[in-house]
């Protein structure tokens, strides 16, 4: 299916993850997470529409997190990215706040990475993200319940001269089979190039489970 | 189909049977009015709050139970039953001046010889025994009648350089009875 000269910017497709994590000593934790995309549709200004199935890229990364308050934590990890057998890397910082309210837990993350990829300079990107998690039952997520939870996180880059906003919503409902052991569905939007003259929009649909062994 | 495709399905299947294989579980879920016990029903509506109230199941290791939460002259007020509609006890969230100076007096040199330092969270007071009397100490504020009073106080303690956050249980006049550590529910869903 073709649509040549569609002017309307955008990309549909899925975004699976899994979130594999392990407790250490001394509130120390460890996260991989794998995460892929495939993309559905595409369509951008002046460029042809495509759709059918396409394999995009798998990033694995892994993330040493150290709790520093009742409910705080710091963390630091490396990320790879797979893609089309390039390799990109990635260096990560985080700082995370989670607040337990009557009904909701709120979460704040200020996130700040860099991105190495070769015959590129490296870009910078400081994010800060707010998340809310409401059970559907009850005051509390409990075990065998549905939950929903929604993030919303704005990305700054920064790569030479360019500066560039991305703004993520990702609405979701998930549920609980144990404490350690979560599943979520829903959207993933991203909003991005703002300063270029047609914004991007992105749909992933996502799939991200969660799993504490 | 390939190998990989029945190894990934293997693989999730067998967690999550794992997980479903766990039966120790705490749960709490709102219920219908038709679904309380008539008693508990009874003993709430005899209160006269003019505010709506929630009723809740709650399934833990100790027991079941069948709560009524409503907030009512800016105080949440917390009324737990057993399945049957047998009263367990009342509790009603304060302030730290509310309580007696004494008593306060009390818990604070309870908590230093327990934490280098801590930090008042909650405070509930919790009264039990029999339902006639709490309902008329509710209801007037006072009663000659006896019944129990406890302080349950969520602190953030730090002890041995660790911070945490505690349920305590205090007498009516600021002794421990019990200390309890929260576990917090996994974070994990919301910082990665």
């Amino acid at each position: 299916m073709q649509n040549v000269g569609a002017q309307s910017n955008y990309q549909i497709g899925t975004l699976p993850a899994i979130n594999i994590n392990k407790s250490l000593k001394n509130s120390w934790r460890l996260n991989f997470k794998w995460e892929s995309r495939q993309l559905l549709k595409r369509n951008r200004p002046g460029i042809p529409g495509e759709s059918g199935f396409d394999y995009i890229l798998s990033d694995f990364a892994l993330v040493l997190s150290k709790k520093v308050g009742l409910n705080n934590s710091i963390a630091a990890g490396y990320q790879i990215r797979l893609r089309e057998n390039q390799l990109t890397h990635r260096s990560i910082q985080q700082f995370t706040i989670v607040k337990r309210y009557t009904g909701f837990r709120l979460a704040h993350r200020l996130a700040s990475d860099q991105t190495y990829a070769l015959g590129e300079s490296t870009e910078f990107r400081l994010r800060y993200r707010i998340a809310a998690e409401l059970p559907l039952n009850g005051e509390a997520v409990d075990p065998r319940e549905f939950y929903f939870k929604v993030n919303n996180e704005y990305l700054n880059s920064f790569q030479g001269k360019d500066y560039d906003l991305e703004i993520r919503i990702v609405p979701v409902v998930g549920y609980v089979f144990t404490d350690n052991n979560k599943l979520e569905f829903g959207l993933n939007y991203r909003a991005s190039s703002f300063l270029e003259s047609q914004v991007r929009h992105s749909y992933w649909i996502a799939i991200n489970w969660f799993l504490k062994i | 189909m390939s190998n990989k495709f029945l190894l990934v399905t293997g693989f999730i299947i067998f967690v999550i049977q794992l997980s479903f294989g766990q039966t120790k579980y705490e749960k709490e879920y709102r219920i219908p009015l038709e679904e309380v016990p008539m008693t508990a029903r009874l003993f709430v509506d005899s209160l006269n709050f003019s505010k709506k109230i929630k009723w809740y199941y709650e399934e833990n290791l100790l027991g079941n139970s069948v709560e009524a939460k409503v907030k009512s002259d800016q105080k949440k007020y917390s009324i737990e039953f057993d399945t049957l509609g047998k009263l367990q006890d009342i509790e009603i969230q304060l302030d730290w001046g509310e309580i007696l100076p004494e008593v306060r007096r009390n818990i604070t040199s309870n908590l230093k010889a327990n934490f280098t330092s801590h930090k008042i969270y909650k405070i509930q007071i919790q009264y039990s025994g029999n339902p006639q009397n709490l309902l008329s100490l509710i209801k007037r504020g006072t009663t000659k009648e006896i019944y129990t009073t406890r302080y349950e106080i969520v602190v953030k303690g730090r002890k041995e350089k660790k911070v945490n956050l505690y349920e305590i249980t205090f007498t009516d006049n600021g002794e421990i009875i019990d200390i309890a550590r929260i576990i917090f529910r996994n974070t994990d869903n919301l910082e990665f």
